[in-house]
């Protein structure tokens, strides 16, 4: 066997003489400051490192050719600590950041990651194995703790905005009424005093301040949408899309042909929120349609990691595909008015409401292709029941 | 509609708002009803009319009024701080009062009932829900309720 001969090409030169092995790994060894061990095939420790000592508050006598698992009164047999050895690094040879959270009766919850490798000694054809363990319980906790803070920073921010849309949602309807009230009162002492443009110019205000309502009153369910009404339940998506359809006639004056897939799955949602959504949806679907036969499809286009992927396709005016997310702005409009009526607020309504029951929406369009709104929802499942209940 | 062959009522409106005043006379004129209205312009002027002081302490012996419409935001002295006087004095205690403010929020209307509103009523944009709303009210409150005599 070609003995090692290191990056020198210098061959001319006698090569200097070789590090004495041991002392120079036990030197490394002695120097990383992570706890370190080095365990024979047989999961006895063979060397083990000052950190190491010094983390785990044990000694030297009793730790040496003893079975890791046997350490500080079996302190160390851990089920996944047993798995990394015995099954992921025979298998793999080596592992590197693998977590393992464990309470020391000594010296109380760590949480430890593990690098670890297999190392086989080509002459003597024995095994050794390599276990680094860094100690991240400070660095998990103070994480954690970041995180809880920015959290609690969120939610306080969101709260201080809804509080905020919701007093001058409530401020703005009030010159609103008078606005409303008093054009009406107008017309109805004054009509006959005022000529035809007159006329026409009042119904004008009084047009306005009603659609300065509806603004006002979107306004207001989006703030509310933001704020759960409840927490998810199971939610029968096949009966709530049916209800939608027996009383989408209102809306749906040309007569737009509705198909809905049988079987669609049971979803974890808020029901009056999920609700709006669905009639959201539909209700654009069949409003921007201009077809001879305007149609809209209903369905699951996929079920993935417990989520379903719902779809509201029609055959309507579409969307150019620069306006895919803007349209999912508050008060976006892309029509005039004229053409269709609306606030604009519907489709940030939805995004609110899905994002809130924790999934999303966005669509699949061209301009006069017809549109496919997509969104996910967390699947119902009995596991999630379960849970549930023993939660509560 | 029911018959008008009691009394008119007396009403007494608290709200700050003009434009609010006359909105609601208008209401209560569309409903061609001999109800007198007093309008008090914020809460101290309201409890000074209920209480016979002030610039109304020559109202002593006069009726007081059948039902308060009373608003929650007023200067001076607020809407709940009104309702809880009223609660709290032994001759106005049972009058009926009926909050009408523009407020939804649960907070104002929890407060109002535990005050000891009888009903809590947001004023509705439109006018003609409005007219509707003070029909219901005036029905219910001055002709179908009994309430307590209204001596002085």
């Amino acid at each position: 066997m070609p003995k090692p001969q290191g990056k020198s090409t210098r061959l001319k030169r006698p090569s200097p003489p070789l590090w004495d092995g041991r002392s120079y790994a036990d030197a490394i060894i002695e120097t990383v400051r992570e706890p370190l061990l080095v365990l024979d095939s047989d999961l006895r420790v063979k060397l083990a490192n000052r950190s190491f000592y010094q983390t785990f508050r044990v000694s030297p006598q009793e730790t040496k050719d003893r079975l890791i698992y046997e350490l500080g009164g079996r302190q160390w047999d851990i089920p996944k600590l047993r798995r990394l050895l015995e099954e992921i690094l025979p298998q793999d040879g080596q592992v590197e950041d693998f977590e393992v959270e464990h309470d020391f009766p000594e010296i109380g919850c760590k949480i430890m990651l593990l690098n670890a490798r297999r190392l086989r000694h080509p002459e003597t054809d024995t095994e050794l194995i390599l276990l680094a363990i860094e100690d991240i319980t400070e660095r998990k906790r103070e994480e954690e703790e970041m995180t809880a803070l920015k959290d609690d920073a969120l939610e306080k921010r969101v709260e201080e905005l809804d509080a905020f849309t919701y007093s001058v949602s409530h401020d703005l309807k009030e010159p609103l009424r008078a606005l409303e009230a008093f054009s009406q009162f107008l017309l109805e002492d004054c009509a006959d005093r005022l000529d035809e443009q007159g006329r026409d110019y009042l119904i004008k205000i009084a047009n306005a301040s009603i659609r300065m309502k509806n603004l006002v009153d979107e306004l207001l369910t989006l703030s509310r949408a933001s704020r759960r009404l409840g927490p998810p339940v199971r939610v029968d998506v096949d009966g709530l899309v049916g209800e939608i359809i027996a009383g989408i006639h209102v809306i749906n004056a040309r007569g737009a042909a509705l198909a809905v897939e049988k079987g669609l799955p049971d979803v974890l949602a808020e029901p009056v929120w999920l609700k709006e959504v669905f009639a959201n949806l539909i209700g654009n679907a069949v409003k921007f349609n201009k077809s001879e036969l305007p149609h809209v499809n209903i369905g699951v286009r996929a079920m993935d990691g417990g989520m379903a992927t719902f779809y509201v396709q029609d055959n309507g005016i579409g969307i150019d595909p620069q306006y895919h997310e803007r349209i999912f702005g508050m008060f976006e409009r892309l029509n005039r008015r004229e053409e269709y009526e609306g606030t604009g607020a519907g489709l940030a309504i939805v995004k609110r409401v899905l994002e809130n029951l924790g999934g999303k929406v966005w669509v699949e369009s061209e301009l006069g292709a017809g549109a496919t709104f997509l969104f996910t929802l967390p699947v119902w499942a009995e596991a999630t029941a379960s849970t549930e209940e023993q939660a509560a | 509609m029911i018959t008008q062959s009691i009394e008119p009522a007396e009403i007494l409106l608290v709200e700050d708002n003009p434009d609010d005043v006359d909105i609601t006379l208008r209401a209560f004129h569309k409903l061609r009803v001999a109800n007198t209205l007093h309008v008090v312009r914020d809460g101290q002027e309201a409890l000074d009319f209920l209480f016979c002081e002030g610039e109304y302490s020559g109202r002593a012996g006069l009726p007081r009024p059948d039902l308060v419409l009373l608003d929650l935001n007023l200067p001076k002295v607020d809407g709940p701080e009104v309702l809880a006087k009223i609660r709290a004095s032994d001759g106005l205690s049972t009058m009926p009062v009926i909050v009408l403010t523009v407020s939804e929020r649960q907070e104002d209307i929890q407060g109002s009932y535990k005050l000891g509103a009888n009903t809590y009523i947001t004023k509705p944009v439109d006018f003609a829900k409005f007219v509707h709303a003070v029909e219901v009210l005036r029905e219910y409150w001055i002709v179908i309720a009994k309430l307590p005599s209204r001596a002085a």
